[in-house]
């Protein structure tokens, strides 16, 4: 084994997002802002699959909440098969633009291994932020591992993620963190 | 823009993938800016490009960044460290303007150091590439940073036998491999 | 090594995504968001006989062919590159050089073969490269906006760069080098090591 073979860390533990590890994978990151977009469909999850690299505790879930509120946002984990760990539940979406936390029914301790974040909303006016990808063409946001479900607020205790047919101009910007405070 | 939150080596964040261009921003920035449409570097040239794979899986799909043009046809493909080859599509029709453009392609990819390759078989073909700046690519960089190229390539060989590339104007189109999900 | 639920399946080294490639500014990105955007700068070496030196991780071990730099606008003379190993307080030991060879063409990078393939160790290593003149230019990431000289060498030490002034041409076997005390270049300059494909 060599000396420096050692635990993969991330440099900020305690928090995972929908977009880690791409700028890895895709060092052509498009010169864009974040732009405000309506949900695309009431009551629609979209989920992200990546590879958590250091257990750790989540307490709360966040996204990038847009301009314009209404109606309710649930949050949460997925293991690799597609069921829950743990979810915020629905909660009253308030306006943005800004990052949005929202704690946990209860904390939990997310594996090493690949999980599945979902967000979900239950109405098609509320706005959240993305990263606008369009000039990229459609199905970029598949290939940075997001699916979608229908009828799928609040999250299903099973995932059931489908390929996208939304957001594929760019997909919300959220994630799981351990605040200590 | 590099995130605060992002894991430099490639076993965070993303299994699974490997993209032609990973890694570039992690050498300083190099990488990052590209273009979204620009006719493919020379008929029948392959573009090679050295990866490291974390972990092995099975391969689902193939891409390409489609630019606003799409003609002729295409091969991808991946590459052991020896530079033998592991699977390709073969002929591929380029289809789809300006989006990534999906080409099935199933195989195990082992771990370790790997090679993917992306032939076009003609010069009017688009594709989105990386930047044209002379100054961050400089005649003689794009070798120093894992990639080659070899002419009369198409379809991919069954070994390739890589050379330097001819001019800073040549510069090879976003493509990879992934198992796609779901 | 175990990622904590040790499961053998995620039992990997670290390694770069890019393999086989050691950069003077490969460690930037993480710790220091680079302006990607600001285009590369010439700029001279300062002093005759004077090696700079960066101390990078490498987090995979490999073969290096080539040795390379990005040359700037002015040419002439003749430059050396090389890899250390760090051995904390005993300094940096020469794994191996390119030896004395003349400035190539400007404005392209110049990759020279190591004699041999060099055998590149995981962990802590230092990229050098001295020039026989203070005229050739190498270039030099740029920021935007410019940093003062005063800053831009704080930066320089971050970032792990240093130098020492020797009386001629050719990397020393051993040596311990000194942080940088005069105005520095512009930002830092582009060299490195890589395993050629070809």
């Amino acid at each position: 084994m060599m000396p420096y073979s050692d635990l993969i860390a991330i440099e900020r533990p305690g928090i995972i997002t929908s977009k880690m590890g791409v700028t890895d994978r895709s060092s052509y990151m498009p010169a864009s802002v974040f732009a405000d977009t309506a949900w695309p469909a009431a009551n629609a999850a979209c989920y992200v699959k990546l590879f958590n690299p250091e257990e750790f505790r989540v307490t709360h879930m966040w996204y990038l909440a847009g301009t314009t509120a209404s109606g309710n946002v649930d949050l949460g984990i997925f293991d690799d098969f597609g069921t829950k760990l743990g979810s915020t539940g629905s909660t009253a979406i308030s306006a943005g633009p800004l990052a949005k936390i929202i704690a946990l029914t209860a904390p939990l301790i997310v594996p090493v291994g690949e999980v599945i974040l979902g967000l979900a909303i239950d109405n098609g006016t509320a706005q959240f932020q993305r990263e606008d990808v369009s000039i990229f063409g459609t199905h970029f946001d598949r290939l940075w591992g997001f699916a979608e479900e229908a009828a799928a607020f609040a999250l299903p205790s099973a995932a059931t993620p489908v390929a996208l047919t939304n957001f594929q101009t760019g997909p919300p910007i959220f994630g799981a963190v351990d605040l200590v405070y | 823009m590099v995130s605060p939150y992002e894991q430099r080596f490639g076993l965070a964040g993303r299994l699974d993938w490997l993209d032609a261009h990973q890694g570039l921003l992690g050498l300083g920035g190099v990488g990052g800016q590209y273009t979204v449409s620009e006719t493919y570097f020379g008929a029948s040239v392959a573009a090679y490009a050295r990866v490291y794979n974390p972990r092995a899986f099975v391969c689902t799909h193939g891409y390409v960044f489609n630019g606003a043009v799409v003609s002729g046809n295409f091969d991808i493909g991946i590459y052991n460290e020896l530079g033998t080859k592991i699977i390709a599509a073969g002929a591929t029709a380029q289809s789809g303007t300006s989006q990534i453009q999906w080409v099935p392609l199933a195989a195990t990819i082992p771990a370790g150091w790997l090679i993917l390759a992306f032939v076009a078989d003609n010069i009017t073909a688009t594709f989105a590439t990386p930047n044209t700046n002379i100054a961050h690519y400089p005649q003689g960089m794009i070798e120093m940073l894992g990639w080659a190229r070899e002419t009369a390539a198409y379809p991919l060989p069954a070994a390739l036998t890589p050379v330097a590339f001819g001019a800073i104007t040549e510069l090879p189109p976003l493509f990879g491999v992934v198992r796609r999900w779901p | 090594m175990s990622l904590g639920n040790g499961g053998a399946i995620y039992d990997e080294r670290v390694a770069l995504a890019r393999p086989g490639i050691l950069h003077s500014l490969m460690d930037i990105s993480d710790k220091m968001y680079l302006n990607e955007t600001a285009v590369p700068v010439s700029d001279d070496a300062n002093t005759a006989y004077r090696a700079y030196f960066v101390q990078v991780q490498n987090p995979q071990q490999f073969a290096a062919t080539h040795a390379w730099w990005s040359v700037g606008s002015v040419g002439g003379g003749n430059f050396d590159m090389g890899v250390y190993a760090l051995y904390g307080d005993q300094g940096l030991s020469l794994l191996g050089n390119i030896g004395s060879t003349a400035v190539g063409s400007t404005g392209q990078v110049q990759a020279t073969a190591f004699s041999s393939p060099l055998i590149i160790p995981s962990g802590p290593v230092v990229l050098a490269i001295q020039f026989d003149t203070a005229t050739t230019e190498i270039m030099c990431e740029n920021f935007e906006p410019s940093p003062a000289p005063s800053w831009n060498n704080l930066l320089s030490r971050l970032w792990g760069f240093s130098q020492e002034d020797f009386g001629s041409l050719g990397l020393p076997v051993t040596t311990s080098a000194t942080d940088p005390i005069t105005p520095f270049f512009q930002g830092p300059p582009i060299f490195g090591v890589s395993n050629r494909m070809y």
